[in-house]
């Protein structure tokens, strides 16, 4: 049984008309209640643009390497000459211009520490009205700088200019620092941030605050990437050497960004270096090679641009060739990216970025598996991204791409079965953004082509199968205007989906968010922020299996559209400029999230899923200090999440509501982190996890399985004991929880500087004191006495890796 | 060497991950039916069992069973009676000791194709259980039609070749089953220089799914839940575009309904074991679901029957 959409939003999004009159008046209620947010955010922003603003003065810094093109991402720090305890950072844009508004005029230090540069310092002054415009040029210096400082300036360029997002960021050494699986992970990574949680030490998949896995935008250049997991989740297709950074948004993100509800993970390419780079490392899981050059100049010039680098890996694993004298393991993965950059002289930047990668599992060839399957899984990114400074602070920045994730099982002695899924994403993006006065003003549009198709077939009859196609366009504005001591953003954006098989969904999408500094130095800051997302894709993947494979569909006839409307409050700032301390308290509302519906009827072809609702409130603490020998990090995360969903296991015909935590609603996660720079280069890393336990369903009994004959219309059983086949009743869904969760990992470090270049071993434990931490409970009913049993997640694991450098 | 070593940490993973046993209470003691009703058949059954539990048999000898006409007004009763009339073959290994057997004998219109009926199971101590089915409406089978089946209801088709059964859809089927048991396959194939071990017939499935799925492809089709077999994969590789000569087949389509789909396509995933769907609530578990069936029997002697097709 269909039931009606509820709610306002729902009414709009799925754009149909009620034909009853009696809903009319309701309807009309509802649509100006829905308006209301965004027509206030709407005058708030003209009031804020119209506002008359301080006379104060600007100063803008212009920054480039010498005899090359513009350095964008580079901390710029500007300290008052009479007071160099106050200080303003700002980052430099894409091209290459840090821009310090709002400040009172006088005379100020420039200090700009960018490692592989020499340091610069130069006074600049800010005059009573207007701007003052400096450039300056870096110079390349052989010895490489300790940059220790790099991501506390970075952190508190961010602290000074957004006020909404909850930012965390990971450099290619923090990624480095965290002890891991084999080799440094990103996706491994972030579950040390506050609100994330991961479910299993098998599966990278990660949950923030609350919201599905489906639910995180995971970027690679500002591509998306749909399923970014190898080996069915145990580790991400990101290979370390070639990221320059990952930022994870874990909630209160800028009107820019759509497409996903619960988070953004931007994961950005390192162009490294200068001239011919090569990186390379060996785990126990792959081998990988990453090779790096300038651009020739002939080749630059040609198309008017003044430098470039590029920069190619690749990487395979090798547990297939490795493992064979013990036994046939017959899977591998391969993955190859490319990352290029090329500045004009004029300071615009052209990048261009392309990922495949490919797991295969081939049992075809195997004498041991009586079946022949083949199963390739993997994604293809392309795109390419042009910055332009169009003059004053105006830059245009256009990015075109294309994303897909293919799926297949191929059964050669069987051509009649197979079971696909493909979903695919064109995109057009472009955003204009500058600063007026005092306020920072970015608009964009986006048009998206995407595309899916899932089927399941074998025997003449299909199983399952899902296909559409459509077009997506968003339009979005915001604006961040400082006064005083109050940073302003607000935004909005809409997105409208076309999908093929009809009905037009649109969400309109305001968000607000205000920030308010205190202090002498304006070191602490209290912030707020509300906002309406929304998703139209959803992934299918059944998040209680540890390992699995994400199925994508669109939203239209068969699965909605998910809208989370989101309001989070919280406390940051710096204590004595080393230390970073945040607190954070969110409450999420979720409308269209989906679950398989195991009870589906075969003759409608869109009920397939279940369309639910979820609630997640919890609070995130963060203390953390990014420089000096030894770098600590605290996070703490307490989450309490449910869904509801109609519960058609007991009655599909009318079905009852089940609400329920789901299996990522982990209560309190803490996470602590230690990095310590030991002398001789030795660098030792720790990290301790505790989680307190995740839901999951207790069977409360076991039964024989008998086998219904439709030929003579009676019962098969179990011919002998060993053939007995059990199937459980379940109690209530995930209403009981495994034991707390921790383990403690280490890993070391030790780089050796060889003429050629520098040469890294390091050693990783995992779960140091081998806790068994619990990934399954099978309840054994059929024994005498009962017993639980189970499997634990990773015992005491030491992998060593080689990393190389030259 | 090397290889070995590098190997080592995934053995590890691989070997050292099983927590330690601990017992745990007594599970529930849930009774769980199953109740397949048959269109125009004259004997319905249930077969009833329970969950295991310390001390107590699976058998269920004291339940009361009604089914009830919804659309007519009338009901029937099952009562306990021998395990033959429920199951195939000799009692099987079961984990508690098998399951009680309930049968009514009816007239052949008691369960008539689209008609409503419930289902109440009462046991002696208060615990009552419910359900409800609406029978798939009545089909026919059109290809091979009346007119190319003998008195016996039997075709003939050409060996090495392939035929589709078509037939008339059955309003509410949720699925069509097919089963046929194959006799003197194995043989035939043997024959035909294929060697296949053992002398029984084969019995393989079939599945099409929603009402509207009415065709299948004789004998391509078949074995759709046994190409994991590792015994029975070259025998369907074999049969993939038709039987060898001398091969005898019944062959039936049931029309099922939603309630019996669900119990057998199992629920989420549980690593304890199969979650099946259940369509009966209240005080226990199990399916209440509805079958309409049509028969035929298609044999590969040559010249001795009408053509399938």
């Amino acid at each position: 049984m269909r039931r009606p959409l509820g709610g306002a939003a729902a009414k709009i999004q799925w754009g149909r008309p009620d034909r009853s009159p009696l809903l009319r008046p309701f309807r009309y209620f509802c649509m100006v209640k829905f308006l209301r947010v965004p027509l206030v955010l709407l005058a708030m922003l003209a009031i804020a643009l119209a506002r008359p603003l301080h006379a104060q003065s600007a100063v803008e810094v212009a920054l480039r390497a010498r005899n090359a093109g513009a350095l964008p991402g580079v901390v710029v720090r500007l300290l008052w000459a009479a007071d160099t305890l106050t200080q303003r950072v700002e980052l430099t844009d894409s091209a290459g211009i840090a821009r310090f508004p709002a400040i009172p005029s006088g005379r100020y230090r420039l200090f700009i520490d960018l490692p592989g540069y020499a340091i610069h310092r130069s006074d600049v002054m800010a005059p009573a009205t207007g701007v003052s415009r400096t450039d300056v040029a870096l110079f390349v210096t052989a010895v490489e700088l300790p940059g220790l400082l790099v991501e506390t300036d970075r952190r508190r360029a961010r602290y000074n200019d957004q006020a909404g997002s909850s930012v965390s960021e990971l450099t290619q050494s923090d990624l480095k620092s965290v002890p891991s699986l084999g080799e440094p992970d990103v996706l491994r990574a972030i579950e040390v941030l506050p609100g994330v949680v991961s479910t299993s030490d098998f599966s990278s998949a990660f949950n923030v605050r609350g919201g599905g896995a489906d639910q995180n935008l995971i970027l690679l250049d500002g591509l998306p990437i749909y399923n970014p997991f190898h080996l069915g989740g145990l580790f991400s297709v990101f290979n370390t050497d070639m990221i320059d950074r990952a930022e994870l948004l874990s909630g209160g993100f800028a009107a820019q960004y759509g497409g996903r509800v619960s988070s953004v993970l931007s994961v950005e390419s390192d162009a490294a270096g200068q001239g011919f780079d090569v990186q390379g490392g060996v785990s126990i899981l792959a081998t990988r090679v990453a090779v790096g050059t300038d651009i020739p100049r002939a080749l630059l010039s040609a198309a008017g641009l003044e430098s470039g680098r590029a920069r190619i890996s690749i990487r395979r694993s090798y547990f297939d060739q490795l493992l064979k004298p013990i036994f046939d393991f017959p899977y591998h993965l391969t993955d190859l990216q490319f990352f290029s950059e090329a500045i004009s002289s004029g300071g615009a930047r052209l990048t261009f970025t392309a990922y495949t990668g490919r797991d295969v599992l081939d049992l075809a060839g195997l004498d041991s598996f009586p079946l022949q399957v083949k199963w390739q899984w993997g994604n293809g990114v392309a795109g390419s991204t042009l910055t332009l400074p169009l003059g004053g602070t105006r830059v245009l920045t256009t990015r075109v791409g294309y994303s897909q994730f293919t799926t297949a099982i191929v059964f050669p002695q069987f051509g009649d079965t197979e079971f696909s899924s493909r979903i695919e994403q064109a995109l057009l993006r472009t955003e204009l953004s500058g600063r007026w006065n005092t306020s920072a003003w970015r608009v964009g549009g986006a048009l998206d082509h995407l595309s899916y198709h899932n089927l399941a077939q074998s025997g003449g009859t299909v199983f399952g199968e899902g296909r559409d196609r459509g077009w997506m366009g968003g339009v979005f504005a915001q604006q961040t205007t400082r006064s005083d001591r109050w940073l302003i953003e607000s935004g909005l954006r809409t997105d409208t989906w076309l999908p093929e098989s009809g009905g037009a969904r649109a969400a309109v999408q305001p968000r607000l968010a205000v920030k308010r500094f205190f202090g002498a130095h304006e070191d602490l800051a209290i912030k707020a922020s509300i906002g309406r997302y929304a998703q139209f894709a959803h992934s299918l993947r059944d998040e209680e299996l540890p390992l699995g494979i994400d199925i994508w569909v669109l939203s239209g006839d068969r699965a909605p559209v998910t809208i989370s409307d989101q309001l989070q409050t919280g406390i940051e700032g710096f204590i004595r400029g080393n230390w970073y301390v945040a607190a954070e308290g969110y409450y999420r509302k979720f409308d269209g999230v989906v679950a398989n519906n195991t009870a589906e009827n075969p003759n409608d072809p869109n009920d397939d899923l279940l369309r639910g609702t979820g609630v997640s409130y919890g609070a995130d603490f963060q203390l953390r200090r990014d420089n000096g020998r030894v770098r600590p990090m605290l996070a703490v995360s307490w989450l309490k999440a449910t869904r509801e969903f109609d519960d058609t296991g007991v009655d599909p015909d009318n079905p009852p509501k089940l609400s329920y935590p789901p299996i990522f609603d982990r209560r309190l996660d803490v996470d602590l982190v230690l990095q310590a720079m030991l002398p001789r280069d030795w660098k030792l890393s720790f990290r301790w996890n505790l989680g307190t336990g995740l839901p999951y369903t207790r069977p409360i009994g076991a039964y024989t399985m008998y086998d219904y004959s439709v030929l003579t219309s009676r019962w098969r059983g179990p011919d002998s004991s060993s053939d007995v086949e059990t199937a459980v009743v379940l109690g209530p869904r995930n209403g009981e929880r495994y034991p707390t969760y921790h383990r403690f990992d280490a890993g070391l470090r030790k780089t050796f500087v060889k003429r050629w270049g520098t040469l890294t071993p390091h050693l990783d434990v995992l779960n140091l004191y081998n806790r068994r931490n619990v990934l399954f409970y099978f309840y054994q009913y059929d024994r005498t006495p009962a017993l639980r049993s189970g499997v634990s997640m990773f015992p005491l694991l030491p992998t060593i890796g080689l990393e190389m450098r030259f | 060497m090397r290889s070995m070593l590098a190997a080592l940490p995934i053995l590890l993973l691989l070997a050292s991950c099983e927590l330690t046993e601990i017992t745990i209470a007594s599970p529930q003691d849930v009774i769980i039916t199953e109740l397949v009703l048959r269109a125009n058949d004259p004997l319905q059954t249930a077969y009833v069992h329970r969950t295991v539990t310390p001390g107590a048999a699976g058998a269920v000898p004291n339940a009361t069973i009604i089914v009830r006409d919804e659309t007519a007004g009338t009901s029937f009763t099952l009562a306990p009676t021998g395990d033959s009339v429920c199951l195939q073959g000799a009692p099987p290994n079961t984990l508690n000791g098998g399951a009680t057997c309930y049968a009514a004998n009816v007239s052949t219109t008691a369960v008539r194709p689209g008609a409503r009926y419930t289902l109440r199971v009462e046991m002696p101590d208060g615990r009552v259980a419910t359900g409800a089915t609406v029978v798939p409406g009545a089909f026919a089978i059109i290809q091979p039609g009346r007119a190319r089946l003998n008195e016996f209801d039997t075709c003939g088709l050409p060996s090495g070749t392939a035929f589709d059964i078509i037939w008339t859809k059955s309003a509410g089927a949720a699925v069509y089953l097919t089963e046929a048991r194959l006799r003197n396959l194995r043989q035939a194939l043997r024959a035909s220089g294929l060697e296949i071990a053992g002398n029984d017939a084969v019995e393989l499935g079939g599945l099409s799914i929603g009402a509207s799925d009415t065709i299948m492809r004789f004998p391509s089709d078949l074995g759709l839940f046994d190409r994991f077999d590792d015994d029975l994969i070259p025998l369907l590789l074999a049969i993939r575009d038709g039987l060898p000569a001398g091969v005898d087949v019944t062959l039936v389509v049931a029309a099922a309904d939603r309630n019996y789909v669900n119990w057998v396509r199992g629920g989420n995933f549980n690593p304890s074991g199969v979650v099946q769907i259940s369509s009966i609530q209240g005080d226990g578990r199990g399916v209440f679901g509805s079958l309409v069936n049509r028969r035929i029997n298609i044999a590969t002697y040559p010249g001795s029957y009408p053509f399938c097709n």
